[in-house]
């Protein structure tokens, strides 16, 4: 589905574009092909979902954001009822299903550390499970791009 | 310092225009420029601040890896005695294979591990090569594999300002 092109502007847009006031004509300019293609195959992408999400990426705690991981142990046959339920949080971001004893595992963020204490105990009490809270203490590496 | 006492509600609207529909036009920072009633220059200075504050930290594309063939991921959690986290972590965050690199707090009895990785590959097996090869190099038997079983949910905060 990918061609050479569409790697190689996959690969500059997982980066940090160029803070300049055509970045798509820069971008163009380093593989070889013009701005209108740029975005072109960008939209396309963004259409297809292989793009998930295009912007300005922001460090939610800079901004006062609070977040935090959060595991719970749920029997495997109430899973995705569970989950249906946290899914039903806006402050819950991330909700996976892992193959452990403890495993439903949500990213709960929310605008202050005040909220999120509030939020974390009404999910701990609609839940009913085991609840583990894993909040960050350092962080040493934060969303880096893969290498396609 | 409190970092976000610097950022006023210009700044705001800026990342609220940016952060969710970034313009997929040939000035970019000009259509959010004329949203806004301020200069295109003035948006790029601006950003160009937020990026020093830490508030920006770039802007990029989010990718669906499973879409581009980068099919398994797992979280691998690792037990790092406390004198060694911050080498050990520096070292994990060292690999290309590694995305996320946490040191989180641990519940006593429960769940004891420290160090929190995102590790990707194109396969299962690669992922699981890549680990045996890590915990090796840095020298940290004691780990876990978190393989997602299923997706419920991704997205992110919306900056409400």
């Amino acid at each position: 589905m990918l061609d050479e092109i569409d790697k190689k502007i996959l690969s500059e847009v997982q980066k940090d574009i160029p803070l300049v006031k055509e970045p798509f004509k820069e971008i163009g300019k380093k593989i070889g092909i013009d701005e209108e293609e740029v975005i072109r195959r960008l939209k396309n992408m963004i259409d297809t979902g292989i793009i998930r999400k295009f912007g300005l990426r922001i460090d939610s705690k800079k901004v006062g954001f609070a977040s935090t991981l959060v595991a719970f142990k749920v029997p495997w046959e109430k899973i995705d009822e569970v989950a249906e339920k946290l899914n039903k949080y806006e402050s819950v971001t991330h909700n996976y299903a892992r193959d452990h004893e403890f495993n439903l595992w949500i990213t709960v963020i929310e605008k202050d550390e005040e909220s999120l204490k509030k939020t974390l105990e009404k999910i701990r009490k609609e839940v009913g499970y085991e609840m583990i809270n894993l909040p960050v203490k350092r962080k040493f590496k934060i969303e880096v791009k893969f290498k396609l | 310092m409190n970092d976000t006492l610097k950022i006023d509600d210009i700044d705001k609207e800026i990342i609220k225009i940016l952060q969710d529909n970034f313009p997929l036009t040939s000035r970019p920072y000009l259509e959010a420029a004329k949203k806004i009633g301020i200069s295109e220059e003035e948006v790029l200075e601006r950003i160009k601040r937020l990026k020093e504050l830490g508030v920006v930290r770039r802007i990029s594309a989010n990718i669906r890896h499973r879409l581009v063939g980068i099919k398994a991921n797992a979280m691998v959690a690792w037990k790092v005695p406390k004198e060694k986290v911050e080498e050990v972590g520096k070292m994990l965050a060292s690999f290309s294979e590694v995305t996320h690199c946490y040191e989180r707090e641990i519940v006593p009895n429960k769940w004891e591990f420290n160090v929190f990785t995102m590790i990707h590959g194109y396969s299962k097996d690669e992922v699981e090569e890549i680990v045996r090869k890590i915990s090796e190099k840095v020298g940290i038997k004691d780990y876990i594999m978190l393989y997602s079983v299923k997706e419920y949910k991704k997205t992110y905060k919306k900056f409400e300002g």
